[in-house]
């Protein structure tokens, strides 16, 4: 190892300081004389002293001298018991609180990752007008839809009111993620939170009739709930996944993001199951979809087949 | 609903209200002279009942009862006693005589359906209550006795009304001022002959009582009996006769409403029964809110007493309801949203706790009734002490026509699986399109 490599800071996120060096040795402190300056108060003025030794070329390696032991020095989270100790590529080195990475020339990296189909989703944040464009058609297919569909006493300004708090939680998402990515790495990208904030919200609009046909098809309130965990969940994953791309450096953001959001839909699950048995049913709860736009009433059961359907109920309530 | 006039935990009552009383009472001569007289002579054959909570030695709740003529048990109400039958390992009675002497008492006998029950107890006094047999006249003068909250015994006076109209368990309309703590007092005629027993208020001047029959019927059925049995075993036979009160109670009103043949009457664009019983009131309105964008045209029938069993739980209450509604200047999925919340909407105005009844088990389909779609959900949960009994719930909305509903809903507490059974198969028969 020719060249010692040395990463301070942590490198998650934040860009970290890389010291490169071809010398003989190396001095790292808190004092301005080093090489390597930490400014950490837990570091004495002059720490370490990082120099090249060796019988012969083939043995020349890197070794590290404490200097200062006010405050333990530890390798690989190991104190060091000795003034001196050799320190090859891979290591941690831990002087006060600041910990310090050893690399060589050829330590691997990993693979180049591959860029989202448009290079526009990476660039700064210039071009708004596709996100904001897409925000307001959300949110206006939101108002209309709600509106058509389900808005009995035409009050509008409730209406309106609905709809704007829907805008603001979606810019509020978008913008929570913005400040992830400006201290994560020092690009919000808002447009891009904006915009796969805003796709997604218009996805939950498409498939959000789909849980009202499935009770209306099946007459059950267990599918739909089925139909209506497994799509927010998988729509949740799939924002969660966009946003942890755009605000960090995180790999697997497909595999984080399915995982939090399973864990959120599961946890909400259980809170409401646990809610719900906590006493008595005060009201029953049955299918109420009595139309999915679109589709015909169609598939009646014949009375008589019914009221032997409703008979069986009974055994069951008694078996509780 | 009715107040029930047992007394727990006393509440302080205005005096304003108590300074009318005796005002009024006064102004009336003839009346309070022959209260004076009946009090005189009948206060010996009052009591205070009072359930003794077995923990605290304290009272837990109070009620009145009184001595019979023929007999050497005391009347009261059931709910007077209900802790006692229902937990006697947690509660005792005992009675409080004129002299404030205190003796054990035992229940011997219930009615859970008249809310009635008979006392055994050591004291005796000469002179109890004779049962009236004959009817009073609507307008005569009646008079009533017991402890208001815990307050000592009173009089007061009031007047026959007949029988409630419109109930489905005979009640005497005695207008007159029930207070907390009267419940299971007697109800005499001025000859001081038994006419009822004070079981609830509905407002001012407005109380009931239970007719004096059904007390006879008691007193009869009890002769009959006869065995002194062990508390234990009265107690299991109490839970049994509970039940079979309850299940031949609904037995007999259900089925005599399921053999009737029902009228019908024209509903918006539906026909549908006319009112199925004359123990139910009716009542009907139209939604004619401005904000209201669809027509709505309301029929709803409901029986308007209950069975107590015990405080937190009543049955024997039965509920219909029809709705017409009219998409107006809804669009038809809008129209279809109000019709679903409308559907969501149940009724079912019983009350029971988790140690009452189980959870609610529907069966929802799209059915077929009278070539029309319906969208029909029946709901049902068991009683838990009760086994055979139920509260059952159903709902109907029409589905086949664009900007025209229907929504019939049907609530029944306390009906076995056979009585709920054919009148859900009636009344979803029993709704057509007019041709």
């Amino acid at each position: 190892m020719e060249t010692l490599i040395i990463q301070v800071g942590l490198k998650q996120g934040r860009s970290a300081d890389i010291y490169k060096t071809r010398d003989r040795e190396l001095y790292i402190g808190r004092a301005y004389s080093n090489d390597i300056v930490l400014s950490d108060p837990y570091v004495a003025p002059q720490q370490l002293r990082l120099y090249r030794y060796g019988t012969d070329d083939e043995q020349l390696g890197w070794h590290m001298n404490v200097l200062d032991a006010s405050n333990p020095t530890l390798i690989n989270g190991e104190p060091l018991t000795d003034a001196t100790a050799a320190v090859s590529a891979g290591d941690t080195i831990t002087v006060g609180r600041t910990q310090l990475q050893v690399f060589a020339d050829d330590t691997p990296v990993e693979p180049t990752r591959k860029l989202l189909v448009s290079s526009w989703l990476h660039g700064a944040s210039r071009n708004a007008a596709i996100p904001a464009a897409l925000f307001v058609l959300a949110a206006l297919l939101d108002g209309v839809s709600n509106y058509l569909v389900s808005n009995t006493d035409g009050d509008w300004k409730a209406h309106g009111t609905f709809v704007l708090t829907g805008m603001a939680v979606l810019l509020l998402w978008a913008g929570a993620w913005a400040v992830v990515g400006r201290l994560l790495r020092h690009q919000h990208h808002f447009s891009q939170q904006l915009l796969v904030t805003s796709v997604v919200a218009l996805l939950g609009l498409l498939v959000s009739p789909v849980e009202a046909y499935v009770e209306f098809v099946s007459n059950n309130l267990v599918w739909r709930d089925i139909v209506t965990y497994a799509a927010g969940t998988l729509l949740f994953a799939y924002l969660l996944h966009y946003n942890f791309f755009f605000a960090t450096n995180i790999k697997h953001t497909g595999m984080w993001a399915l995982g939090i959001s399973i864990g959120i839909s599961s946890l909400t699950f259980l809170f409401s199951a646990a809610v719900d048995d906590n006493g008595l049913e005060i009201r029953p709860a049955y299918s109420n979809t009595l139309l999915a736009p679109g589709v015909a009433p169609s598939g009646a059961s014949s009375l008589e087949d019914y009221l032997q359907r409703m008979d069986r109920v009974y055994a069951q309530t008694e078996s509780d | 609903m009715n107040n029930f006039l047992k007394n727990q935990r006393l509440k302080y009552n205005s005096p304003l209200i108590w300074g009318v009383i005796l005002v009024w009472g006064f102004s009336q001569p003839t009346w309070s002279q022959t209260a004076s007289e009946l009090f005189d002579r009948y206060q010996r054959a009052v009591f205070q009942v009072r359930t003794i909570d077995l923990a605290s030695g304290d009272k837990s709740s109070i009620g009145s009862g009184f001595a019979l003529a023929d007999s050497a048990l005391i009347g009261t109400n059931f709910h007077v006693v209900s802790q006692v039958v229902h937990s006697p390992e947690t509660f005792r009675l005992e009675i409080l005589d004129h002299n404030g002497d205190i003796y054990p008492a035992q229940v011997v006998a219930i009615d859970i359906v008249h809310d009635l029950a008979l006392l055994n107890t050591e004291t005796r006094t000469e002179r109890g209550f004779r049962l009236r047999s004959d009817k009073p006249k609507q307008g005569d003068p009646m008079f009533s006795m017991g402890n208001p909250q815990d307050l000592g015994m009173t009089i007061i006076d009031g007047t026959y009304n007949g029988l409630v109209e419109h109930s489905r368990y005979q009640k005497i309309l005695f207008s007159g001022s029930l207070n907390s703590g009267m419940s299971g007092g007697p109800a005499l005629d001025a000859s001081g002959r038994l006419l009822g027993i004070n079981v609830a208020k509905g407002g001012e001047q407005l109380s009931f009582l239970v007719p004096v029959q059904h007390l006879k019927n008691l007193l009869q059925s009890q002769k009959n009996d006869g065995a002194e049995v062990s508390a234990t075993l009265r107690s299991q036979n109490f839970a049994q006769q509970i039940r079979t009160d309850l299940m031949n109670d609904q037995a007999t009103f259900y089925s005599e409403l399921i053999e009737k043949v029902w009228e019908k009457q024209p509903f918006g664009e539906l026909m549908v029964p006319k009112e199925i019983s004359a123990s139910l009131k009716c009542w009907g309105h139209t939604l004619d809110d401005d904000d209201l964008r669809y027509e709505s045209v309301h029929q709803h029938c409901q029986s308007n007493d209950v069975i107590y069993v015990d405080d937190s739980f009543y049955t024997g209450q039965f509920d219909y309801d029809h709705e017409w509604l009219k998409a107006g200047e809804l669009n038809s999925l809008q129209f279809y949203s109000a019709l679903q919340g409308r559907f969501e909407h149940t009724v079912l105005h019983n009350i029971s706790s988790e140690d009452d009844a189980g959870n609610y088990e529907c069966i929802t389909d799209r059915v077929n009734i009278a070539g029309s779609r319906w969208k029909v959900s029946s709901c049902f949960r068991a009683y838990r002490d009760y086994t055979g009994l139920y509260d059952a719930l159903l709902l109907m909305a029409s589905l086949d026509r664009p900007r025209q509903g229907a929504i019939i809903k049907a609530a029944a507490s306390g009906i076995s699986r056979n009585s709920a059974n054919a009148l859900f198969a009636k009344i979803m028969r029993s709704v057509e399109w007019k041709p």
